[in-house]
């Protein structure tokens, strides 16, 4: 079971920042040139968080090194800060996790048939087989751990250098972060440990109008720049503001298996 | 090897039927809305590894050779009403066939059973959005741990695979559950009629009498009384044995013995002036029956939980009333006759008459079992905090209020009692199960979990008490998580004993699972006192089950 929980968590984890979308018809406009890092992560921030709910379905595949695959179906609601997970093919097929804060995420396994509390230190380990880690979604809101200033600017993009904030825990020592300027969706982020090697990135691609007039990413890769292993999300389904409760977001959904 | 029944083909019909018609209806809707179909393919070969947990003769050989397939069906007529259907046919791939007759017949050569493991509705928010009903064949899974559940006694245990100890029997129930609010929530239960659990095949050796290499009796069950009394029953039959001369059977082994060395060979066989000879005892296999309670509303369990999640703390508080699911003794009757004419005539029991030896002192052992009632107040919690160095805490306390069981023991010769002893099985005294647990992660390959647990699902404080157990766990993964490898077991102080549980896992593709793995249980296979019922070892004892090495296949879907 160790190994599932931990495996659930953390594809569940890994998706919580990855799906960004943007109003196609209302996008931000053109940005203005006054605005300083921080206010464009902050944007970003907005962007990502700036529906009712969130719905997306889609297989997530790991490849190794070898270029070996393996793909897992799953599908994910979000509503603000609430997440529910559930996974529809593989060995983990029935498992599901639901999220109600960054702290308290319980897990419903259906070889028990029961759900229990997620302990802090499972929300740690990377995810076996994949490119994703809990870190990588320390926090829905990056300004929660993040604080940004402009490196540079194209007509496309803004390129942000992050540190931590004071105080914040976060697992690497920087990232660069590169976000669109017509949607302010996150575009590609690399990250850095504390020697600052180069130890990860993450790109979103692939962007197109869904159902419902908004723009979001089709495909969410993150890999490892040094060893090539790396893992995507190709989102089939993506739907927005379907009138979700926050009580869908419960403990009883959990386990009721739809 | 479970024993097969023979398959209620219509009920494999009707699976089938259900599937592929709620299969067809869902499709001319929208049939991935409707319907959710799911299960699992798994085929399981073992193979003993030791030769000496078994019955005599059994000697190495396959234990398994069982295909099984699971169905399920979640199907979803309307918003917030679920049916659930799950069935599983299991084929057991070893031949009933002993006669031409039986090799005509495809279910002899071939068995297997169907078995409906769950089958209710679901349907929430019944006249208000905090209520929800379930009825129908369900399993039940309390408590907070997962797998030792002390305050989970709804569902008898379904230990028919030693392997999957805790699968649980399912039983028609129906379920009230209440959401007032995020914080708390409300379980009522009500099972209207007890089922009990099912015992693996191994259990037979609790009641087996023992023979010596010559084929003579050696030992008897002993009954769940005082060692004083279960001797006291031995002497009984044993005065009824011809006595032989004990000088003379030594010689007649060409074994000469002064004096001295006859005293000291009586003090180490046991043995008096005459020595009696069991090969001229035939002591029948036991008889041990159930007693179930009957249909009645008195006879009908209830439990009820509340559920609290405050903060980083989730514990439960929960009552249930009914059964254990487990037969207590409380009753046997030995009869001794060495004149099975007269025996048969006066003998209320059944007797299997190919078994009696009008040569012999034929013994014919009878014993009752019965569920008892009981009432178990329980506690469970979670508790799961980055400022307890991210160890995850689980733990379950239950108060166990039993029945009182009294056995009583009465031996009669040809219609004349000789003996009738009683005494306290199961004691009125509360007693208490718990589990306390923790888990860690250590790296992404490496958890542990650990837990303590008073008391096994089967343990009831009768004579053979309640035990205590360490029961660790490593799980290590490698290969993007397509290898893992864990080692889990259990080890009771009380007796000194164990079992080993390691398995290899490869999951060569999603939906995959190749596991190789083997169950060793280690400790006395014999009773420590052959008086003493409580001297069983617990998992050395013969009726924890042979040793096995498995490989299993299985494909989910």
């Amino acid at each position: 079971m160790a190994v599932h929980v931990r495996t659930i968590v953390l594809i569940f984890a890994s998706l919580l920042l990855f799906v960004s979308a943007a109003p196609a018809q209302d996008a931000p406009k053109a940005p203005d040139a006054k605005l300083d890092g921080n206010q464009i992560l902050k944007k970003m921030d907005e962007v990502q968080n700036g529906y009712d709910d969130i719905y997306y379905e889609g297989p997530m595949t790991v490849v190794k090194e070898n270029g070996d695959k393996k793909s897992y179906g799953m599908t994910t609601t979000q509503k603000g800060g609430m997440r529910l997970v559930r996974f529809t093919t593989g060995e983990v097929k029935g498992m599901a996790i639901l999220a109600k804060s960054r702290n308290k995420v319980w897990i419903y396994m259906p070889g028990y048939k029961k759900s229990r509390r997620v302990a802090p230190h499972a929300m740690k380990q990377s995810f076996g087989g994949s490119d994703f880690s809990n870190d990588d979604i320390s926090s829905v809101a990056w300004t929660d751990i993040w604080e940004a200033t402009l490196e540079k600017e194209d007509d496309k993009l803004y390129y942000l250098n992050c540190k931590p904030k004071p105080g914040a825990e976060a697992s690497y020592a920087s990232l660069k972060i590169q976000v669109a300027k017509k949607s302010f969706l996150q575009m590609r982020t690399d990250y850095y440990d504390d020697k600052g090697r180069y130890v990860k990135y993450w790109i979103n691609s692939e962007h197109k109008d869904w159902p419902g007039g908004f723009n979001a990413a089709s495909l969410l890769e993150i890999g490892d720049p040094n060893t090539g292993h790396k893992t995507f999300i190709k989102i089939n389904e993506f739907k927005i503001n379907q009138g979700l409760k926050d009580r869908y977001f419960s403990r009883k959904q959990l386990e009721w298996g739809r | 090897m479970p024993s097969p029944t023979r398959t209620p083909i219509p009920i494999l019909l009707l699976s089938l039927f259900l599937l592929l018609s709620f299969s067809s209806a869902a499709r001319a809707a929208d049939w991935t809305d409707t319907v959710k179909f799911s299960g699992w393919l798994d085929s399981d070969i073992r193979h003993t590894l030791d030769d000496t947990r078994g019955a005599d003769g059994e000697g190495y050989a396959f234990q398994m050779n069982r295909n099984a397939v699971k169905l399920r069906l979640d199907i979803f007529p309307a918003d917030n009403v679920r049916a659930v259907l799950e069935t599983r046919m299991i084929f057991y791939g070893f031949s009933n066939a002993g006669t031409v007759d039986d090799i005509t017949h495809r279910e002899r050569i071939d068995p297997y059973h169907v078995q409906l493991d769950e089958a209710y509705l679901h349907a929430r928010e019944v006249g208000w959005e905090g209520l929800d009903i379930k009825v129908g064949r369900m399993i039940q899974n309390w408590g907070k741990v997962d797998m030792f559940n002390p305050t989970d006694n709804l569902n008898g245990r379904d230990l028919s695979d030693p392997l999957d100890f805790t699968a649980k029997m399912p039983n028609q129930m129906v379920e009230i559950d209440l959401y007032p609010a995020d914080w708390v929530s409300f379980n009522l239960v009500w099972i209207p009629v007890f089922k009990p659990t099912q015992l693996p095949d191994s259990a037979d050796f609790a009641f087996a009498v023992d023979y010596d290499g010559n084929g003579c009796f050696s030992s008897a069950p002993a009954a769940p009384l005082s060692p004083s009394v279960n001797r006291e029953l031995e002497g009984v039959i044993k005065k009824n044995l011809p006595a032989k001369d004990f000088e003379a059977l030594l010689a007649n082994n060409g074994i000469q013995a002064s004096d001295e060395d006859l005293e000291t060979l009586r003090s180490v066989f046991q043995v008096d002036k005459h020595y009696r000879d069991f090969c001229r005892l035939n002591f029948l296999p036991p008889e041990v029956r159930t007693v179930t309670p009957s249909l009645t509303m008195r006879n009908s369990m209830a439990a009820a939980k509340v559920n609290f999640s405050v903060s980083d703390f989730e514990f439960s508080l929960s009552y249930f009333y009914g059964r254990h699911t487990f037969p207590v003794a409380y009753d046997a009757v030995a009869e001794i006759s060495d004149d099975p004419e007269e025996w048969y005539t006066f003998d209320k029991y059944s007797i299997d008459k190919s078994k009696v030896d009008p040569a012999k002192l034929n013994v014919k052992y009878v014993a009752e079992t019965l569920y008892p009632r009981v009432h178990v107040a329980g506690f469970d919690f979670s508790y799961t905090s980055e400022y307890v160095a991210d160890i995850g805490f689980t733990g379950e306390m239950a108060v166990y209020f039993p029945e009182k069981t009294i056995f009583a023991l009465r031996a009669y010769q040809d219609g004349e009692k000789l003996l009738e002893r009683s005494g306290v099985n199961v004691p009125k005294t509360p007693f208490v199960k718990g589990v306390f647990g923790m888990d860690y992660t250590w790296t992404s390959w490496l958890y542990t979990n650990l837990m303590y647990a008073r008391g096994m699902f089967d343990e009831f404080n009768d004579r053979y008490g309640i035990h205590n157990y360490i029961v660790p766990m490593v799980g290590l993964t490698f290969l993007d998580s397509e290898l893992k490898i864990q080692v889990s077991g259990a080890f009771t102080p009380d007796d000194l004993s164990a079992f080993v549980y390691p398995q290899l896992t490869w999951i060569p593709h999603p939906s995959v699972e190749l596991i190789w793995g083997a169950m060793v249980n280690i400790g006395d296979t014999e009773l420590g006192d052959p008086y003493d019922y409580a001297s069983r070892s617990r998992f050395g004892h013969r009726t924890a089950g042979r040793n096995v090495g498995f490989m299993k296949a299985r494909v989910t879907w």
